[in-house]
């Protein structure tokens, strides 16, 4: 008898174990910007800040869009009614700015612009931020000190997925519901190089913003 | 929008290659003793425990709008589970050139990276910083699972394999 019950016990908490780390990871890969998708369902699980997400701005389905503002005033977007425009059809030379836009509000302060703006400015090789989140150190080594030269542009989108794949025995099946799961991960990289090194920020779904320097 | 991005098996003897787009989520293939591209008929086509499967020609296709495709990365995040006498090997040169498939140890020779690899492995036109500049493919990657007698009977369970490039 007492075996039972201890063979019972042990298969509640592997069960219990499973659930809850189900759920804590699954909280931490949204939180992360992670976009999980169930190809039977077509339901998509969104990160937090695609609570917020704006539908008039979501022409790619990306959460980040760059916009480039030249000299004499005019703006290029990647994409703009039919239009879609990628790395090639960026004219650096004639280039005062260029941004990623986030297609989600952050959280901010009345009044104030909620979308998560990164500015590279061209002329000074200085980042600008309007909302996300960036440390000290981050924004300390991309608003000050910029890499002097000849500058060349980086830009571009770091895609990501993952898929399940095999399939589950049989017995299993019933009470398997996680199979056909895809899971998306962009991250957007902006930034140049010049003979004296490299400097980029890597924006990550969510807002959160990194540095990489060389 | 921008770029698109399918998986496409190839299957068949090599002067007769057949490519299928397979799409992007759900199980898309299973390790069999069969060369076809349909993920349907595995149990009627089953890996002896000690045998291999099958080797699985995998590309990646892009279409849609893009200045490059590079930095192409795959690798295994996680593993069956369990995964008691269960391999899946590779070939680490991601070959351009397509060759029938077949369940004798050639191609896919190598365990097949277990974590982000850091820097390209999947070739793109010959190469690892080739990238692509147009609507194409990237080289092969040539899977298959190896099993030991170990291996129990039954479904393999799931596991879960990475695409990482950069587009611009």
């Amino acid at each position: 008898m007492e075996n039972i019950n201890k063979k019972i016990d042990e298969l509640l908490k592997t069960r219990q174990d499973a659930m809850v780390n189900y759920a804590r990871s699954t909280s931490d890969l949204i939180d992360m910007g992670v976009k999980i998708k169930n190809k039977e369902t077509e339901d998509t699980t969104l990160p937090a800040s695609f609570q917020n997400y704006l539908d008039k701005y979501n022409i790619s389905n990306l959460e980040f869009e760059w916009e480039a503002k030249y000299k004499d005033g005019s703006v290029l977007r990647q994409f703009e009614g039919e239009e879609q425009r990628n790395f090639s059809h960026i004219n650096q030379e004639n280039l005062a700015s260029i941004s990623f836009i986030s297609n989600f509000n952050w959280p901010s302060e009345a009044g104030r612009d909620p979308r998560v703006i990164i500015r590279l400015n061209w002329e000074t090789g200085l980042f600008e931020f309007s909302n996300g989140f960036a440390s000290q150190d981050v924004r300390t080594k991309s608003c000050m000190n910029p890499l002097t030269g000849n500058k060349k542009l980086i830009l571009f989108t770091r895609k990501r997925f993952s898929a399940s794949n095999g399939e589950i025995n049989d017995q299993y099946k019933e009470f398997f519901p996680f199979e056909d799961e895809v899971f998306y991960y962009n991250r957007f990289i902006l930034g140049y190089e010049t003979e004296a090194g490299m400097k980029a920020l890597i924006i990550s779904p969510n807002g959160s913003i990194e540095i990489f320097e060389k | 929008m921008a770029a698109t991005f399918t998986w496409a098996q190839s299957n068949g003897v090599t002067s007769a290659e057949a490519s299928t787009d397979l799409g992007i989520s759900g199980n898309l293939f299973n390790f069999k003793r069969a060369d076809d591209a349909t993920a349907a008929n595995y149990s009627s086509n089953p890996i002896t425990a000690g045998q291999n499967s099958y080797e699985v020609y995998l590309r990646g296709k892009f279409t849609g709008t893009f200045n490059t495709i590079d930095n192409v990365q795959f690798w295994k995040s996680t593993d069956f589970s369990p995964a008691t006498g269960l391999a899946v090997k590779w070939d680490p040169t991601t070959p351009s050139a397509y060759a029938t498939p077949v369940t004798g140890v050639s191609r896919a020779v190598s365990g097949i990276p277990s974590g982000d690899p850091g820097t390209a492995n999947v070739r793109c036109r010959g190469g690892l910083a080739s990238g692509l500049v147009a609507s194409g493919y990237t080289d092969y990657l040539v899977l298959q699972l190896a099993t030991t007698s170990a291996a129990p009977a039954g479904d393999t369970s799931l596991a879960i394999f990475t695409m990482n490039y950069d587009e611009s």
